[in-house]
């Protein structure tokens, strides 16, 4: 939720129903200028301390968040104008609210940051989440050209209690049989295979999901070059 | 820099191929990974893709990207059946198709058969599989340069300023004159191919050149008389007591003469728990850093290491494996190589 925006209206309302100290928590509002300018007329006050300048004008952006986006327009350029205005007084105010207003509509109009992931690196997150580069977690010279052998990616685990952790496996054509030690989800990114369970082939192609339960029988073929990603627990 | 740095300076330039059977251990893990990363040398592992990947899960560590060949996979077992049967039948030992496929699914033999066909350099294992099962995969798949299997240590000092070879400390047990003999030329050529130096062989016993008078010391004479008719270019004597063969002054008293005055740097033992005494007396009295056991008589690197090995040992015998593979364990001009005897005397 963001803040209650406080307008001359408002103040005019409390006023007549009374009131002569005001009791917002005036870290939870946001006081529009009008509101403010029609407080000193009417010689209301307030409960409690204004909130220092500072806070409020590198919050005010972000605070009005859930406000629709002419509202939050107008309700962070107020904002920033009385800050600016206690700050600066009447010295350099001419042409001020233009000014900030330009700045406003550009800082909410260009959305999120875009993160440039340098070339070299595999892994690059933040916040709890992580962007793996696929290409640059197999091996691009495999230790040489063996008939079956299988590329397997280092376990991409990045952090130490996840609960999760996943592997690419590549191969050029190969038959495999196994039995499943541990639940896992299995992602065919590239390429296509059978598989044979309990007498039964599935045909797998690029794209599909395979799930593989605990204890359970599997046997691969592939005459084509196939890339998995494995996920399990 | 001692020689197995600069074994791994070596490699390094020009990164060989590994095989790593006995795979699912965290130890060889570690070291492929290590070895793969420091770009050393590409590891191969044999086993199920699978289970490999199951171990790389349970290590929660941060390991290389490895590359798996499935022995058991068809097209891999059809073929290394028909290679199998087809060599029986050329040594003229054949085997039935159920035998072949039953040896071949052994992750020790198929590793062997690479080796055998060139696919890769050096076989490491023996850290999961007793040495009995490694030396007979060996034994059976890699053709055999001398009739002897052995084994030797490479042994450091703590300044790393002395090295020696030490034969046999792992495999024969109680070796005849025939075998002793196969054993100090195989030790030999590790001299000059890990150590740099012109070999001096000295064949150890509780005597000196007939000090005492017994069946054992004439053994051990008799297999000197062996190498020297074999292979009459190499520096040898025996039968010497240890101080004999590595401390010059007691040389000169004992032993005077003496082609190797007291400047031996491959050490033969006469039995294997000589040998198996000796390097660990070295190791852990003197300490010395033990490097081994490399296998020896194999015309291929295949090399078996003990069970209780740390992932640091696999990597050591993987490095200098693939260096005496290539018969260049360091740069010449790294080492102080060939000396003049009176000048490696003053550093022995």
């Amino acid at each position: 939720m963001g803040k209650q925006v406080i307008t001359a209206d408002d103040i005019i309302k409390r006023a007549a129903s009374g009131t002569k100290t005001l009791d917002y928590n005036r870290a939870d509002v946001i006081i529009t200028p009008g509101a403010l300018d029609k407080i000193e007329e009417l010689g209301l006050s307030f409960s409690t301390a204004p909130e220092a300048s500072g806070e409020a004008c590198s919050a005010a952006v972000s605070q009005t968040g859930a406000l629709p986006a002419a509202s939050q327009h107008d309700a962070v350029t107020e904002q920033v104008c009385r800050i600016l205005k206690d700050k600066l007084g009447s010295a350099g105010a001419a042409g001020l609210e233009a000014v900030v207003a330009g700045v406003v509509a550009s800082r909410l109009s260009a959305g999120p940051d875009k993160v440039q992931i340098p070339d070299d690196s595999t892994v690059t997150g933040f916040g709890g989440v992580s962007l793996i580069r696929g290409s640059r977690v197999l091996d691009r010279e495999p230790a040489g050209s063996f008939p079956g052998n299988v590329m397997i990616s280092h376990a991409l685990r990045l952090h130490d209690d996840s609960p999760l952790s996943a592997t690419y496996m590549k191969w050029e054509k190969a038959d495999f049989s196994r039995t499943v030690e541990a639940p896992e989800i299995s992602i065919l990114v590239q390429g296509g295979m059978d598989l044979i369970v309990d007498g039964k082939t599935l045909t797998a192609e690029a794209g599909d999901i395979l799930y593989m339960d605990k204890g359970a029988t599997v046997e691969y073929h592939s005459d084509t070059p196939v890339l998995l990603a494995c996920v399990s627990a | 820099m001692d020689i197995l740095e600069e074994s791994i300076e070596t490699c390094r330039k020009d990164p060989g191929t590994v095989v790593f059977p006995d795979c699912l251990d965290q130890r060889v893990l570690a070291a492929a990974a290590r070895l793969k990363q420091e770009g050393i040398a590409r590891p191969v592992l044999v086993q199920s893709p699978f289970a490999v990947r199951q171990k790389i899960l349970a290590s929660r560590q941060q390991l290389a990207c490895f590359t798996v060949v499935d022995h058991t996979s068809g097209p891999v077992l059809a073929e290394n059946i028909d290679a199998f049967m087809a060599l029986r039948h050329e040594k003229g030992k054949p085997v039935t198709e159920e035998a072949a496929q039953k040896t071949m699914r052994c992750a020790l033999a198929a590793s062997a058969m690479m080796i055998r066909k060139g696919q890769v350099e050096v076989g490491v294992a023996g850290n999961l599989s007793s040495t009995a099962a490694v030396l007979r995969a060996g034994i059976g798949l890699i053709p055999k340069k001398q009739k002897t299997i052995s084994s030797f240590f490479l042994m450091i000092s703590p300044k790393a300023d002395k090295a020696y070879i030490l034969a046999d400390c792992a495999v024969v047990p109680e070796p005849g004159p025939d075998v002793l003999a196969d054993i100090a030329v195989a030790s030999a050529e590790k001299a000059k191919n890990l150590l740099r130096q012109e070999p001096r062989v000295a064949m150890l016993s509780f005597s000196t050149k007939g000090s005492a008078s017994h069946p054992r010391a004439a053994m051990v004479r008799e297999a000197v008389e062996k190498v020297r008719k074999q292979a009459p270019d190499i520096r040898i004597d025996g039968e010497l007591q240890l101080d004999a063969a590595v401390v010059p002054t007691v040389a000169s008293m004992k032993a005077p003469g003496s082609i190797i005055r007291g400047e031996a740097n491959v050490l033969v033992f006469p039995s294997l728990e000589a040998g198996n005494i000796g390097y660990k007396m070295l190791q852990r009295m003197a300490g010395y850093k033990a490097l081994g056991p490399f296998l020896q008589g194999f015309d291929g690197g295949w090399h078996d290491l003990s069970r209780g090995c740390s992932s640091d040992d696999i990597f050591n015998v993987a490095v200098l494996g693939l260096c005496m593979q290539r018969g260049a364990a360091v740069t010449p001009s790294a080492r102080q190589a060939d000396l003049p005897l009176n000048e490696n005397r003053r550093s022995a």
